[in-house]
C-alpha cells in the first residue's frame, strides 16, 4: 500500500543521496559522556516513541519521572562522532494546563536545560501541532521540528512545504518517515547544527492580545534584568502572570538564574546561591501579581486561542491538501467497530480470540516451566542432601522460597507474556480507544471513564498491570475509580482456581453432558459477579468517598496506524512483564519461607498452620468457608496462584505447597476428606473474585497514587464486600437449602 | 487453656485497636473547638466594632450556640490575642482578622475546586467546604489559588480576599432594586439561608445567567431568564446581585455542539462561562477555542450519541454530551471559508519556494 507513495518521500526527503547510510549509531542504555543532550517532545500519537526506539535502539532506560507517575525513557546515540543523550518528554497537546504530564515537559524543558529539543509533528495534524511547537518555540530557541508521518500524509494528498514552515517557525524541520527511517540523517544533521550553534534561529513568537502584551513587555524586562542568563524572559513573564507556581518558586529561590547560567546535570556545585528567598524575587512575584489583576479575568483562554490562531494560520499557509482530507478507510472502519450491531460482537469476539491465543499459548510453556523448575528442585535438593544440610534448611529454601518462586513463575509468566503483547497490538492499532469509545455510555452511568474497560481488560491479565494501565486515564477522579476497582477482574493468577472449582464441583454436579458448558458457565458467572461489583462500587465510589475529586472527559480517538510490533514485544516482554514479575517474585519468596514454617513447625500433635486453621475455622464456616482456606489467603497475599497449593497443603498434612494433578483425587481430598460442599465452592469462587488484592497490586496501588488512604480503601474495600457477600450467601444458602 | 488464650488475644488486640481511636476521639473534640473559633471569626469578620453582648447575640444564633457558650467562646477569643476592646467595643485584631481572613479565602477557594474542577453541584460546595476549610494551611490556599488560576469570585459569586487585602466588597446591585427591562448578568447569589439559596439555583438562576426583569409588584416579580419566565419573591430577589449584561456573548438562542448533526462543519463560538477550571483547560488545549472549525463523525451507537466523537484540528476527540452542551458554535459561514483559502493560497505563492 505504502509501496506507490516511497519514490515520492525519498525525492522530497533524499534528493541526491540515494546511497547514504542512516549514520546514526544506536547506543542503547549506554549513557556515558555525552556530548549533547536531545529532549523529545510531540504530541502523543505522532510517532514520538518509534522517532524514540529508531535513534537509541529498543533498549533503553524506563522509569519514572522523580516524584511523578510519569514514564520517563532515556537513551543513548551517536552521530559524526558526538555522543548524545535523548530523553522522551510525555506525550501532550500542550504546555500550559496543570496536569502532570504537561509539568513533567514543562518543567524539563526549562530546568533540565537540554542542547536540543527535537519537536516531533504529525505531518496529516499539522494545525493541531503547531500549538505545541509554538509553546515550546517560547520556551527554547534551540529547537529542530521533525515532521513525521510523511509517508501517511502523502497518502492523505497532503502536501506540507516544509521549506516555508522552517521560515515561518524560525528553526530548521527535517521531513521524516519515523518508522522506515527516512530522513533520519537529515534530521540529526540539524539537531547537530543546532546543538553546535551552527545556524541562526529565529523562533516565532506568538502575538499576544494588546493588555496581556502590555502585562508581559513589563515584566519581561524585569525577569531579564534580575537573570542575566535565562533564554526565555518572556515565557517566564507569561508563567509568573499565569501563576505558575513551580516558576514561582524558581524565581523566589534564584534556581531559575543558577539553572540558566550552569551546564544542567552537573552537581550542583556552581551553586553558589543558597536556597534562601532573593528579595528581589519576591518583589517579582508580588509585581506579577498586581498585574494579573489588571488582565481580563478570561486572558488564559485568549493566550489559547492565540495560539491556535497562529498555528492555523501557518498551517493554512504551508499546507496544500488535495482530495478528501480523512481516507474513507479509516472512516469506514470506524463505522464498523462502533457498529449497533456489529460493533459489540466484533468486540466480544476480539476479546475472545486474545483470551483464547493466552490460554492456549500460556498452557504448553507453563508445563514445561514447571517441570524445568521441580526438575531443578530436585537436584538442589538432592545436592544438599549429600552435603550434609540439615533437613529444615534444605526445606526452608527449597520446598519453601523456592517452590513458592517457582510457583509463581511458572503460573504467572507465560500467559503474560502473550497477553501483554497483545493487548498493546491492539492499543497501538486504535482499536482499543474505540471499544472505550462503544462502551463509554455503560461506564458514565456509574461515573467512570469509558476507558476503565482497557484497564479491566488487562487486569484479566494482571491487577497489579491494570493499575498501572489507569495512566491512560487523564482525569484524576475516573483514574482513583478505576485503580480501586481493578481487583474486582480477576487475574490470571485467581482463573486456576475457578476452573478448578468449576470443573471440580459445579461440573459434577450436572449430567456428565452438560458438565464441560456447567464448568464454563460457573467461570463465566464468578467473571460476570466480579465485573457487576466492578460497577456497583465505581457508582457507589464515585458518588461518596470520591465526591471531591477533579474530573474531566475527553477522549481522543488515534488515527489506525501500523503497530511496531518488534518494538511492542520487547517493551511489553521487557517492561510490563519483567517488571511485574520482578515485584511478585520479590514478594512471592518469603511467603513461600512463611508457608514452610508454618506447615513445619509442629505445636502437640498438628503443624501450626493446622492450629491456626482450626482457630480460625469458627469464622471461616460463618463464610461458607473454613479454616484452612482463610489462611491460606492470609499467607497467600503475595500471590493468588499459591493459594490452592497451599491449601491441598495444609489439608493433607503436607510440609510443603502440593499440586494434585487428578482431578477424582482433588475432589475425594476435598470432599470426603475437608468435608466441602457445594457452598463451600460457590463461596470459594465469591471470595476469589471480591477478595483483597495481591500484595503486588496493593503496592502498586501506593506507587500510582502517593496515598496511603487509598491504599488502605484499595485493600480494605474488596475484603470487607468478600466478606459481606460470602456471609449473606452462606446464611441463606444454609436458610433455604 | 486455649479459651484463656483466645480470650486473652481478643482483649490484647481491642486495647491495641481502641488506644488509637481513643486518640482520635480527643483530637476530634479539640478540632471542634478550633473549628468553632475559626467560624466565630469568619462572623466577626463582617462586623466591624461591637458591644460585646450584641456580638455573643450574633455568634450565638449564627453558630447555633447557649447565650453562655457564646460568651465563653468570647473569652477564648480573647485569651488568643485574636479580639481586643477598644474602650467597650470590642473588635478583631489584626491577627484574628488575618485569621479569619484566611478561612473566609479558604472556603471560597475550595468552594472554586469543587465546583469547577470536581463538578459538584453548587447547592452542595457550600456545605462541603463548611468542613474543608478548616484543614487548609495558608500553604495549601495559596496552591489551590495557584491551581485554580486566581480566580477572583467564588462560584456563586462572592469576591474572594486576595491574600494582602484588607477588604472584603459584594459585587452588583441586587436584583429587587435593577431596572425592569435592562439586560443584566447576575454575578452573585447569596449562599446562606440554604433553604433561598436552594429555591433560587432550583429556578436555574446561577451566576453567569443572563436575566431580565419584566414586571414588578409588592410580593415579587417575574423575570426572564435564559429564555424562561421565573418568578422570584422578594426575598429571593434581593438574594440575587446582577450587573449589566456584557457585550459580545452569545446569549440565549446559540446552537450547541451537541445540537449539530453529523457531518455538518460549524465553527466555534466560545465555551460557556459556566465550565470553568480542568475542563475548560482540557477543551482549549484540545483545540476548542474560538473560531476552531468542528464536525462530528461518529456518534456512539449504544448511548445514542453519548459520546461523540468530532474532527477538530485534525483529530478525533470524543466528548460527552454535557460537555457538547457547553461549546456554543455557528454555522460555518462556506462563501467566506474558501475565500480565506484562496487568499492563503495566494499568499503562500508570493513566496517562491527555494531549491
Amino acid at each position: 500500500m505504502s509501496k506507490p507513495s516511497k519514490p515520492h518521500v525519498r525525492t522530497l526527503l533524499t534528493p541526491e543521496c540515494e546511497a547514504c547510510p542512516l549514520f546514526v549509531n544506536q547506543l542503547g542504555i549506554d549513557l556515558s559522556n555525552w556530548d549533547y543532550l536531545v529532549a523529545l517532545a510531540g504530541n502523543p500519537n505522532t510517532g514520538k516513541s518509534t522517532l524514540f526506539n529508531r535513534l537509541t535502539g529498543l533498549k533503553q532506560h524506563v522509569g519514572n519521572w522523580p516524584g511523578k507517575t510519569v514514564t520517563r525513557a532515556e537513551g543513548g546515540f551517536e552521530f559524526n562522532g558526538k555522543r548524545y543523550k535523548l530523553v522522551d518528554l510525555p506525550g501532550t497537546y500542550s504546555l500550559l494546563s496543570a496536569s502532570v504530564e504537561e509539568e513533567v515537559a514543562r518543567d524539563f524543558l526549562l530546568f533540565g536545560h537540554p542542547d536540543v529539543v527535537i519537536i516531533v509533528v504529525d505531518a496529516t495534524a499539522l494545525e493541531r501541532n503547531l500549538n505545541l511547537v509554538l509553546q515550546v518555540l517560547e520556551i527554547t530557541d534551540k529547537a529542530v521540528v521533525a515532521l513525521n508521518l510523511m509517508d501517511e500524509a502523502k497518502r492523505k494528498g497532503i502536501h506540507v512545504d516544509y521549506r516555508r514552515l522552517a521560515r515561518e517557525l524560525g528553526v530548521p524541520v527535517v521531513p521524516i518517515v519515523a518508522r522506515t527511517g527516512e530522513g533520519i540523517g537529515y534530521l540529526m544533521q540539524a539537531v547537530e547544527d543546532v546543538a553546535a550553534e551552527r545556524v541562526p534561529l529565529h523562533p516565532r513568537r506568538v502575538p499576544l492580545g494588546p493588555d496581556l502584551r502590555r502585562a508581559v513587555e513589563e515584566l519581561a524586562p524585569r525577569v531579564q534584568a534580575l537573570f542575566p542568563d535565562v533564554s526565555a524572559p518572556r515565557w517566564v513573564a507569561i508563567r509568573l502572570l499565569d501563576g505558575d507556581l513551580s516558576v514561582e518558586e524558581a524565581v523566589r529561590t534564584g534556581q531559575l538564574g543558577v539553572l540558566a547560567s550552569a551546564p544542567v546535570l552537573v552537581t550542583p556545585t556552581s551553586n553558589t546561591n543558597d536556597q534562601a528567598p532573593m528579595p528581589e524575587g519576591e518583589a517579582l512575584i508580588r509585581h506579577a501579581h498586581t498585574l494579573r489583576r489588571s488582565l481580563a479575568t478570561d486572558f488564559r483562554d485568549r493566550l489559547v486561542e492565540a495560539l491556535y490562531a497562529e498555528a492555523s494560520r501557518i498551517a493554512q499557509a504551508v499546507i496544500r491538501a488535495e482530495g478528501s482530507r480523512a481516507s474513507s478507510w479509516e472512516e469506514r472502519i470506524d463505522r464498523l467497530v462502533t457498529h449497533p450491531i456489529w460493533g459489540l460482537p466484533l468486540m466480544l469476539a476480539g476479546l475472545a480470540i486474545a483470551f483464547w491465543i493466552t490460554i492456549v499459548g500460556a498452557n504448553y510453556p507453563s508445563e514445561l516451566l514447571a517441570r524445568f523448575f521441580f526438575a531443578v528442585e530436585d537436584v538442589g535438593v538432592a545436592f544438599f542432601q549429600r552435603m550434609g544440610v540439615p533437613w529444615w534448611v534444605t526445606g526452608f529454601i527449597w520446598e519453601g522460597v523456592y517452590r513458592g518462586l517457582a510457583w509463581v513463575v511458572s503460573v504467572m509468566l507465560p500467559p503474560m507474556a502473550i497477553f501483554f503483547p497483545i493487548f498493546t497490538i491492539l492499543e497501538d492499532l486504535g482499536y482499543l480507544p474505540r471499544v472505550a469509545f462503544n462502551l463509554d455510555w455503560l461506564f458514565k452511568r456509574v461515573g467512570a471513564h469509558g476507558k476503565q474497560a482497557l484497564t479491566m481488560t488487562m487486569g484479566f491479565g494482571c491487577n497489579a498491570a491494570g493499575v498501572i494501565a489507569t495512566r491512560i486515564i487523564e482525569s484524576p477522579r475516573e483514574r482513583l475509580i478505576a485503580i480501586l476497582t481493578n481487583n474486582f477482574v480477576p487475574c490470571n493468577g485467581r482463573w486456576p482456581t475457578l476452573i478448578m472449582l468449576g470443573t471440580v464441583f459445579v461440573a459434577a454436579s450436572f449430567r456428565p453432558e452438560f458438565s464441560a458448558l456447567a464448568a464454563a458457565g460457573s467461570v463465566v458467572a464468578a467473571v460476570m459477579v466480579g465485573i457487576f461489583f466492578t460497577f456497583v462500587t465505581s457508582w457507589l465510589l464515585s458518588r461518596t468517598l470520591l465526591r471531591g475529586e477533579a474530573s474531566a472527559f475527553t477522549l481522543e480517538l488515534p488515527p489506525y496506524r501500523r503497530p511496531d510490533i518488534k518494538r511492542i514485544l520487547y517493551t511489553s516482554i521487557i517492561d510490563r512483564t519483567i517488571f511485574v514479575l520482578w515485584r511478585a517474585i520479590v514478594m512471592a519468596a518469603p511467603a513461600g519461607g512463611l508457608i514452610w514454617i508454618l506447615a513445619n513447625i509442629h505445636v502437640g500433635d498438628a503443624s501450626l498452620a493446622q492450629q491456626i486453621a482450626a482457630f480460625l475455622d469458627p469464622f471461616g464456616r460463618l463464610l461458607g468457608l473454613d479454616g484452612a482456606i482463610l489462611l491460606a489467603y492470609i499467607i497467600a497475599i503475595p500471590a493468588n496462584e499459591i493459594v490452592v497449593p497451599t491449601i491441598i497443603m495444609i489439608y493433607s498434612g503436607a510440609g510443603a505447597m502440593v499440586e494434585v494433578e487428578n482431578l477424582a483425587a482433588l475432589r475425594t481430598l476435598f470432599v470426603d476428606q475437608a468435608g466441602w460442599t457445594l457452598l463451600t465452592a460457590v463461596s470459594l469462587m465469591l471470595f476469589a473474585v471480591l477478595h483483597n488484592p495481591c500484595s503486588t497490586t496493593i503496592l502498586t496501588i501506593w506507587k500510582e497514587t502517593k496515598s496511603l488512604k487509598w491504599t488502605t480503601i484499595g485493600a480494605l474495600m474488596p475484603l470487607g464486600i468478600a466478606f459481606l457477600v460470602t456471609f449473606v450467601v452462606a446464611q441463606t444458602w444454609r436458610l433455604f437449602l | 487453656m486455649s479459651n484463656v488464650t483466645g480470650i486473652l488475644l481478643v482483649i490484647g488486640l481491642l486495647v491495641v485497636l481502641a488506644v488509637p481511636s481513643l486518640r482520635r476521639l480527643g483530637e476530634a473534640y479539640r478540632l471542634r473547638r478550633r473549628e468553632t473559633v475559626e467560624d466565630a471569626l469568619k462572623v466577626l469578620i463582617d462586623l466591624g466594632a461591637q458591644r460585646p453582648d450584641r456580638v455573643a447575640d450574633i455568634l450565638a444564633g449564627r453558630l447555633h450556640l447557649s447565650r453562655r457558650a457564646a460568651l465563653r467562646l468570647i473569652q477564648m477569643l480573647n485569651e488568643r490575642g485574636l479580639v481586643s476592646m477598644e474602650g467597650d467595643l470590642m473588635r478583631l485584631t489584626s491577627l484574628g482578622r488575618a485569621l479569619g481572613l484566611h478561612i473566609v479565602r479558604a472556603h471560597r477557594l475550595w468552594e472554586c475546586y469543587l465546583s469547577d474542577d470536581a463538578a459538584v453541584p453548587l447547592k452542595e460546595v457550600h456545605r462541603l467546604a463548611e468542613k474543608a476549610e478548616h484543614h487548609l494551611s495558608p500553604h495549601d490556599v495559596r496552591r489551590l489559588e495557584a491551581r485554580m488560576g486566581y480566580p477572583r469570585y467564588d462560584p456563586h459569586g462572592d469576591p474572594i480576599p486576595q491574600a494582602d487585602d484588607k477588604t472584603v466588597d459584594c459585587p452588583g446591585t441586587p436584583l429587587s432594586v435593577w431596572p425592569e427591562g435592562e439586560p443584566a448578568c447576575i454575578v452573585h447569589v447569596e449562599d446562606e439561608p440554604e433553604s433561598v439559596f436552594a429555591h433560587i439555583l432550583a429556578e436555574g438562576l446561577t451566576p453567569g445567567t443572563q436575566v431580565v426583569v419584566l414586571e414588578r409588584s409588592p410580593q415579587g416579580m417575574r423575570v426572564q431568564a435564559d429564555g424562561n419566565d421565573v418568578w422570584l419573591t422578594t426575598v429571593m430577589a434581593s438574594h440575587i446581585h446582577v450587573a449589566a449584561a456584557p457585550e459580545g456573548l452569545p446569549g440565549t438562542g446559540h446552537i450547541t455542539l451537541a445540537d449539530v448533526p453529523e457531518g455538518m462543519q460549524v465553527q466555534v463560538v466560545g465555551i460557556s462561562p459556566e465550565v470553568r477550571g480542568l475542563l475548560r483547560r482540557r477543551l482549549l488545549d484540545l483545540g476548542f477555542t474560538r473560531g476552531a472549525v468542528v464536525e462530528p463523525v461518529l456518534r456512539s451507537s449504544f448511548g445514542r450519541g453519548d459520546p461523540t466523537a468530532y474532527r477538530v484540528r485534525g483529530t478525533l476527540i470524543a466528548l460527552r454530551r454535557e460537555q457538547a452542551r457547553h461549546i456554543w458554535v455557528e454555522p460555518l459561514d462556506h462563501t467566506s471559508q474558501e475565500e480565506h483559502d484562496e487568499q492563503t493560497v495566494e499568499t503562500a505563492r508570493a513566496y517562491p519556494v527555494d531549491a
